[in-house]
């Protein structure tokens, strides 16, 4: 069958990323078994589980930062495979922000949003700079575009890097444990322009422990132990009535804080 | 013991013309070991394990033979097999070799301390190996870079007096030669040792320039969270 009725049979299933039967092993570690998960465009996914659950890896596959061992991945059409022109028309069209912020530390905030437009997308400086206000703006640190990353405090730089991943457009933003790191004062302000991006419609996945967003933004939990998904509800059902006995332990753990 | 400034007012174009030698070694065999360091960290790195493994012993067997033993291999030994090079020739691409073993392990050093979400975050935006590297891995590697190009820099400097010993007309041997003829050790040996004390701050004070140039340490600083 010609690869492009291949790939227009894929976007007529309607899924915006389809993972199937992956797997991913770090040498004798199996980071991820039998990984089956299916996402609609415009959904909300919250990942949640124990450390070590997979997590990550799980998100990392979606965009190549991990190379997954077998089965399929299937983003917006296109098959995750070696093939760089995929892996790089893959990575455009997906977002992600990281626990550890990683923004360039020896560029302006202003510089960091620009580079991939401008060496990517082929904008020209003016306009980069213009569409970088835009996201600013939405992220509410426009007065701190000309500061250097170690001038802002761990949220505005996480706003900052949202920024950035938005300003390549994204179909999907993967957002990896992006408050884990942060100090509690600052979280707020990172989940409100999380749950402002949902409102808008992004399809999202996030990793999280943060289970008040999960509630008010999350369509879907999905919760993961050891590589494998064990259970996928939407959170009141999740929360409420679990199903899974490892989800049910979980729950517990973490919803005694609440 | 009175001080004898005649004897160096007396050879002073002698001390100049091992000083000109000194500094044309240096700055030929600084920079070529830089490049060459480059390329070796180039092969450290790669996943070629064959390759890799190759540089990992040719870092290994410079770094550890002394730079005197290497020179009187290279000057003593080579033309049996038939490799006879002229002195400054040789010694310059002794040298150049020598620092090129630091020189890689240098750089491999400061490429790891970027951290490896610094990459990632840029691969994550779609951006192409080359400006990764050129807009920022090498960008925030200087940091790591420049100090340690400074120490093997000045150590190199100071091993080119090794040279003397393969009759290379640079500054040590000069001294040496004027010590012989003029039994001065007291005025020349002190002067020589403050001339390679201003050649090594000149270079140190040069590093430092373009440290300050090139990496804006208040904006630099790691971030806090």
């Amino acid at each position: 069958m010609p690869k492009e009725t291949e790939t227009t049979l894929n976007k007529n299933n309607g899924y915006i990323i389809e993972m199937i039967d992956v797997t991913k092993s770090f040498g004798d570690f199996n980071a991820l078994r039998d990984i089956n998960l299916k996402v609609n465009k415009g959904e909300r996914i919250v990942i949640c589980g124990p450390s070590g659950s997979g997590k990550s890896t799980l998100i990392r596959c979606i965009n190549r930062l991990e190379e997954h061992q077998s089965g399929e991945i299937i983003v917006n059409g296109i098959r995750l495979t070696d093939d760089l022109k995929n892996i790089e028309q893959i990575r455009s069209e997906v977002g992600m922000v990281f626990q550890q912020l990683n923004v360039f530390p020896h560029m302006t905030v202003l510089d960091n949003l620009t580079l991939a437009p401008i060496s990517v997308r082929g904008l020209k400086k003016g306009e980069a700079e213009e569409l970088a206000l835009y996201y600013l703006n939405r992220v509410h640190i426009a007065d701190q575009a000309k500061k250097y990353p170690n001038q802002l405090s761990g949220g505005e730089q996480q706003r900052t890097a949202i920024a950035r991943a938005l300003c390549m457009k994204p179909q999907i933003m993967l957002f990896d444990e992006v408050t884990s790191a942060l100090d509690p004062e600052m979280v707020a302000e990172v989940l409100d322009v999380m749950v402002e991006l949902a409102h808008e419609g992004m399809t999202m996945l996030c990793v999280t422990h943060e289970m008040g967003f999960a509630k008010e933004v999350g369509d879907r939990m999905v919760f993961m132990d050891r590589g494998i998904i064990l259970e996928e509800a939407p959170p009141n059902q999740f929360f409420r009535s679990p199903q899974n006995e490892r989800a049910k332990k979980f729950l517990e753990k973490i919803l005694s804080h609440y | 013991m009175t001080f004898n400034v005649r004897i160096i007012i007396e050879y002073l174009p002698w001390i100049k013309e091992g000083l000109t030698f000194t500094i044309l070694i240096c700055s030929l065999a600084l920079p070529i070991g830089f490049v060459l360091g480059s390329v070796v960290c180039i092969a450290l790195m790669s996943q070629n394990s064959a390759l890799r493994n190759i540089a990992v012993a040719y870092v290994e067997v410079l770094r550890n033979i002394p730079f005197l033993i290497l020179i009187f291999i290279v000057f003593f030994v080579l033309p049996f097999y038939g490799l006879r090079i002229a002195p400054l020739t040789a010694g310059i691409g002794t040298l150049s070799v020598y620092a090129s073993a630091y020189f890689a392990e240098i750089i491999r050093g400061a490429i790891l301390s970027v951290p490896k979400g610094q990459r990632e975050a840029a691969q994550a935006l779609g951006l192409r190996p080359g400006i990764i590297m050129r807009k920022i891995i090498i960008p925030q590697m200087l940091g790591y870079l420049i100090p340690p190009v400074t120490n093997i820099g000045i150590t190199i400097i100071k091993e080119s007096s090794v040279l003397s010993v393969i009759t290379v007309t640079e500054l040590t041997y000069y001294s040496n030669y004027i010590i012989g003829k003029t039994f001065s050790p007291f005025e020349i040996l002190p002067l020589v040792a403050v001339i390679y004390l201003i050649i090594t701050a000149v270079f140190s004070l040069g590093m430092n320039v373009l440290e300050n140039r090139f990496i804006h340490v208040e904006n630099f600083g790691r971030l806090g969270i």
